[in-house]
C-alpha cells in the first residue's frame, strides 16, 4: 500500500513539474517520435558495449581478486597498484587517454576503445567486490578442505568460488547497473551510443528536452529490467 | 465598459512589461552564451581570457549599454535550451541563421556571411579535394561538430558517408589531423584559420553552401531584438566590423 502511495506521489510531482516547464518550454513530441529508430540503434550499442565490458571485466576483477589473494608479493602489488590507478581517475580521462593515447597507437576504432576503458575502469571495481566475497567464505571450511586433501585449484573451483559468487552477487548488480549508465561517458569520443543519439535528435529536432527525458526513460528501463531480474536469481540462489 | 476594461488591461502589460534591455542595465551585466571554441570568432587564450571577432564585438556592444560583459561557456547542442531558459541574454556565437532555429529563438539581421567548406589533412590528400570527388567516394569518414550546419550539410550532401560528431569544434578537426576522420565539414572561417594554423591541415576553399550569422534572442522581447539590429547595423557602416575582421582575419562577407 505505501509503495502505491510513493509511486502515485512521485508521479503526480512530475506531472506537476512537466505542466510548470511547459509554460516556459513549449513542448513537442511528434519531431522527436520520429526519430525513434535512432535512439532503438543508441540503446543497441549501449547494449552492446555494456555486455562486451561486463563479460571482459568481471575477467578483469577475477584475475585481480585472485592476484591480490595471491601468495607472491609481486602479484598482490600489480592486484593493488590495478585497483589503486582505475579507482582514482576520472572514467573520462580513462576513456580520453585509451582512445586517444593507447588507441592511437594501436589503430583503436571508438568502440573498443570504449569497451576497453570501461572494462577497465569497472574491472578495478569488480576486483575488489570478489576479493571481499572470496575473503567471506569460511575459514574453516577451507582448512576442511585442506584437511581432506583437495589441491588449492580445487578448493577454489569447488568450496571459495561458488560462495564468492553469491556473496558477490547483490554488488556485482549494482556493478552492472552502474556500467550501463557510465557508458553514457563514451558519447566523449563520439561513440552513437544511446546518450549521442538524443543529443543528434535534439539538435536536429530543436526539440533537446523531449529527447533528453526519451534518453532518460530508456536507461531507467534497462536498469531496472536488470535491478529485478537480479533480485529473483538473489532469491534462488540464497541458501535457506 | 467591457472595451474599456480590455484596453485598461492592455494598457497595463504593455506598461509593466520591461524588456531584457532594462533587466541588463540593472544587473550590470550582459550574458553572452557561447560554446567552447570557433576560432577567429571566440575562443580562450592562454591565459583563459575570452578572444576573438565577437568577443570585441560583445565588448563594445556592454560598452554602450554602459555594462560588464560577462561569457557563459555551454556544449553547442544545449546553447538554444539554454538560452530559452534563461541562462544568459543573447547566443552570440557564430550561429547561422535557419528558419528551423528561428521557431525557437529571434534572429537578428545577419553580421557575416559564411559558407561550409573541407578541412582535410594534407597526408591524405595531396591536393585539395573537390566536392564531386568526395562525394561519391568509399568508406569517406566526415567529423563534425554536434548540431552545427556543418552536421546538417554533411547529412545532406554526403549520403553514403559516415558521420561521427563530436562536442566541439577543435575535438572535430583533431579528428582530421589524427587521420581518424578523412575530412571535416565546417564554417570557411573557422577552416581558413586552422589551415594557416597547423601544417597538416588545409582547407578547400570550395563552399558547399552560403549562410548567414546572426545573433539570436529569447522570443518574445522585440525591443531588445531591435536593439541589437540597430548595433549590428551600426557596427558595420561605422566600420567596426572590417576593423575587427582585419584584426582577427576573418574572410567572409
Amino acid at each position: 500500500m505505501s509503495k502505491i502511495l510513493a509511486v502515485a506521489g512521485v508521479i503526480a510531482l512530475v506531472a506537476a513539474m512537466y505542466v510548470a516547464i511547459s509554460k516556459v518550454y513549449p513542448f513537442n513530441w511528434n519531431l522527436v517520435v520520429r526519430y525513434y529508430i535512432l535512439f532503438m540503434k543508441g540503446l543497441l550499442i549501449t547494449l552492446k558495449v555494456s555486455v562486451v565490458s561486463l563479460v571482459i571485466s568481471f575477467f578483469l576483477g577475477l584475475i585481480f581478486a585472485l592476484f591480490r589473494r595471491s601468495h607472491f608479493e609481486f602479484l598482490q602489488d600489480l592486484g593493488s597498484i590495478y585497483v589503486w590507478f582505475f579507482r582514482n581517475t576520472p572514467l573520462l580521462v580513462i576513456i580520453l587517454l585509451t582512445y586517444y593515447g593507447v588507441g592511437t597507437i594501436f589503430q583503436m576504432n571508438r568502440f573498443w576503445a570504449s569497451v576497453i576503458a570501461l572494462s577497465l575502469f569497472e574491472g578495478a571495481y569488480m576486483t575488489e567486490i570478489l576479493r571481499s566475497g572470496m575473503e567471506a567464505v569460511d575459514k574453516g571450511e577451507i582448512e576442511a578442505a585442506r584437511s581432506l586433501g583437495m589441491s588449492e585449484f580445487q578448493i577454489f573451483t569447488t568450496v571459495i568460488f561458488p560462495q564468492a559468487i553469491r556473496i558477490s552477487l547483490p554488488p556485482l548488480i549494482g556493478q552492472m547497473v552502474s556500467l550501463i549508465k557510465d557508458s553514457s561517458l563514451a558519447s566523449v569520443i563520439a561513440l552513437e551510443e544511446l546518450t549521442m543519439m538524443g543529443r543528434q535528435v535534439g539538435t536536429r529536432t530543436l526539440a533537446s528536452f523531449e529527447s533528453y527525458l526519451i534518453v532518460a526513460v530508456l536507461y531507467v528501463t534497462i536498469t531496472s529490467i536488470i535491478s529485478f531480474s537480479g533480485r529473483i536469481i538473489e532469491r534462488r540462489l540464497s541458501l535457506p | 465598459m467591457k472595451r474599456f476594461l480590455v484596453i485598461a488591461i492592455l494598457i497595463a502589460t504593455v506598461l509593466t512589461f520591461a524588456s531584457l534591455l532594462e533587466d541588463i542595465q540593472a544587473r550590470g551585466a550582459l550574458r553572452i552564451g557561447q560554446d567552447q571554441g570557433y576560432m577567429p570568432l571566440y575562443g580562450t587564450d592562454e591565459k583563459g581570457e575570452r578572444v576573438g571577432f565577437e568577443v570585441d564585438l560583445a565588448k563594445k556592444m556592454a560598452e554602450i549599454l554602459g555594462v560588464k560583459v560577462e561569457f557563459v561557456i555551454v556544449n553547442w547542442d544545449g546553447i538554444i535550451p539554454a538560452l530559452i531558459s534563461g541562462k544568459f541574454d543573447i547566443i552570440f556565437s557564430g550561429m547561422t541563421i535557419t528558419p528551423e532555429r528561428a521557431l525557437k529563438v529571434n534572429f537578428t539581421i545577419p553580421y557575416l556571411t559564411i559558407g561550409q567548406t573541407v578541412l582535410y589533412n594534407v597526408k591524405k590528400f595531396s591536393s585539395p579535394p573537390k566536392y564531386s570527388e568526395l562525394k561519391d567516394m568509399d568508406k569517406l569518414t566526415i567529423s563534425v561538430q554536434l548540431g552545427t550546419t556543418g552536421e546538417f550539410a554533411a547529412r545532406r550532401l554526403f549520403p553514403n558517408a559516415k558521420i561521427i560528431t563530436l562536442e566541439t569544434m577543435d575535438e572535430a578537426a583533431f579528428q582530421v589531423a589524427t587521420g581518424r576522420a578523412d575530412i571535416m565539414v565546417v564554417d570557411s572561417i573557422y577552416a581558413q584559420y586552422m589551415a594557416k594554423k597547423y601544417p597538416q591541415l588545409a582547407s578547400t576553399g570550395e563552399l558547399l553552401t552560403k549562410e548567414d550569422l546572426g545573433i539570436a534572442v529569447k522570443k518574445g522581447d522585440l525591443e531588445f531584438l531591435q536593439w541589437l539590429n540597430t548595433f549590428i547595423r551600426w557596427a558595420k557602416t561605422s566600420g567596426l566590423v572590417e576593423e575587427l575582421k582585419e584584426k582577427w582575419g576573418v574572410e567572409a562577407e
